[in-house]
């Protein structure tokens, strides 16, 4: 299983598209960071309202690097997946396009095993571009502003000590990525059912626009059926910086993740072993 | 009617003849300005805790300082939020040369001989009010002249309620061991709450307030310990730039 993998992982990376994410994550974080540098203070004491700061003497700031990559977090987690998608998207539908799988299924491995492996390269590739979020956001963002208080919003304003950020960051970054591997099995399920490259990316890229659009617009004909949207439960890494954290609300969209990663893996399972490859 | 006229009259009368018999209100204003002018630095630590609704800090140690005339700094470890008249109980809006200042009367509290002062139309402490002017409300011990509760109006309301408790600091002078203030602000404020919010909660949290115009009400407390008293503290002290923000 580790030289599948092993393969997978060769091949994912030896698409130029693999790069596109990782290329546009290390040059996009040091640009915002230095936009953030710039006005931050200005932006953090104007959202605290003047009813606010006229009341209080303020010490310290909370324009550093915790809150800088909190709110890269904020808008990061919306255009991540059309990142992710670009390696998921491939990695059944490129064999078939460049015509490898059938001597690929030929060799005494079975297809579970295969599907397996390939799921989990996908994901590495997954784990690997979050991971680069987290290093450029969080790790540059605390090299280049330095640490401290970090700035939240939870019904208003809270203020999380620097002690409990690395935490709360490990745990958003870990429902980030869980939430990313949903991503990535919606464009495995593609690339199982469609023969060319970008069909499967295109695919998945407009199931989750649809989803996003549904969960994002405030329009009360789509209240019912939001719940079960599973882009409604991608900010499920905000309540890791609640305070207290909002376990109940992380168990539940977790569930709903996983709920529907089972049944797009599944049904790309049930596909694959069941499909005729004939490229 | 006649009989409450009388009532009236007296009811005034009296108030203003133990107005004019207690104290002028130079001498009030002296002695509520006594116990701090004896004062020439100090240092403490405090905890302080804000528990607004729109605005929470979890506990929070820091460390004051402060040198007569007007000289403070606060440093923490981190960001920290301390509300302006909660450290030193008033004593910044009492010296004003001008103050408009009112016995309304004598009256008991927690058990002691209080003086019920009113301060009106006091220049609000900072620049940021743009000249507005607040009102106090003052419960001002008879003898030692501190201050154990004090209203500030602004706007026809109330907006912080504090309440002081002390400690007789080297047997010299009365200094804050915990301070105890309920904050209000305007409905506007709750706008706050909407901070971070996407568009479908954000359009909930809209429709639950839509008409909504009771103020917002929170806590704050802060708690003084280990003040070390006239020690000489140096004017460097007061230099960094944390001092600007402070003051």
């Amino acid at each position: 299983m580790l030289n599948l993998v092993q393969n997978e992982f060769v091949k994912i990376f030896s698409v130029l598209r693999s790069y596109i994410g990782f290329v546009l994550v290390a040059v996009l974080m040091p640009v915002i960071l230095w936009g953030y540098g710039l006005g931050a203070q200005h932006m953090t004491l104007d959202r605290m309202g003047s009813e606010l700061t006229n009341n209080f003497l303020i010490v310290g700031n909370v324009a550093n690097g915790f809150t800088a990559a909190y709110f890269i977090m904020n808008f990061f987690y919306i255009h991540i997946p059309f990142l992710i998608v670009l390696a998921g998207g491939d990695i059944f539908a490129g064999e078939s396009a460049r015509g490898t799988f059938r001597l690929y299924a030929t060799r005494p491995v079975s297809r579970p095993a295969i599907f397996l492996a390939k799921v989990i390269g996908a994901n590495i590739y997954t784990i690997l571009l979050m991971l680069l979020v987290a290093v450029m956001s969080l790790g540059l963002g605390v090299l280049w502003h330095g640490g401290g208080d970090m700035l939240v919003f939870q019904d208003g304003i809270l203020i999380l000590s620097q002690s409990q950020a690395w935490l709360r960051f490990l745990l958003a970054y870990g429902l980030a990525f869980y939430n990313m591997m949903l991503v990535t099995a919606v464009a495995i399920f593609f690339s199982v059912i469609v023969r060319n490259a970008v069909g499967p990316v295109v695919g998945a890229m407009a199931v989750i626009i649809f989803s996003f659009a549904i969960t994002g617009l405030p329009l009360e004909i789509f209240d019912k059926i939001r719940p079960f949207i599973f882009t409604t439960y991608f900010d499920t890494w905000k309540y890791a910086f609640y305070e207290p954290i909002d376990w109940q609300l992380i168990r539940q969209g977790v569930g709903v993740v996983s709920v529907y990663m089972l049944i797009f893996l599944g049904v790309a399972l049930f596909i694959f072993r069941k499909k005729d490859i004939l490229t | 009617m006649s009989k409450l006229l009388i009532g009236l009259l007296l009811a005034l009368g009296w108030s203003a003849l133990v107005s004019a018999q207690e104290i002028s209100n130079d001498d009030l204003l002296d002695l509520m300005r006594r116990n701090f002018a004896r004062i020439e630095d100090y240092e403490v630590d405090m905890e302080v805790s804000v528990d607004l609704p729109v605005l929470r800090i979890p506990l929070k140690k820091i460390h004051y300082y402060y040198k007569a005339p007007d000289k403070s700094k606060i440093e923490a470890r981190g960001f920290a939020m301390v509300p302006k008249e909660g450290i030193t109980p008033f004593v910044q809006f009492l010296q004003e040369d001008s103050l408009d200042i009112r016995l309304e009367g004598r009256e008991r509290y927690n058990d002691r001989d209080v003086y019920l002062v009113k301060v009106n139309n006091v220049q609000a402490a900072d620049d940021s009010t743009k000249g507005d002017t607040i009102d106090l409300k003052l419960w001002v011990d008879v003898s030692s002249g501190i201050i154990y509760k004090g209203i500030v109006r602004n706007d026809d309301a109330d907006f912080i309620t504090a309440l002081f408790n002390y400690e007789f600091v080297d047997g010299y002078v009365w200094l804050p061991v915990r301070t105890e203030l309920e904050i209000e602000f305007p409905p506007e404020v709750r706008n706050l709450q909407m901070l971070g919010k996407d568009p479908v909660s954000a359009k909930k949290f809209r429709d639950s307030i839509k008409g909504r115009a009771d103020r917002i009400r929170g806590t704050v407390v802060l708690k003084f310990s280990n003040y070390r008293l006239n020690r000489g503290l140096s004017d460097k002290i007061f230099e960094d730039e944390s001092a600007k923000t402070a003051q």
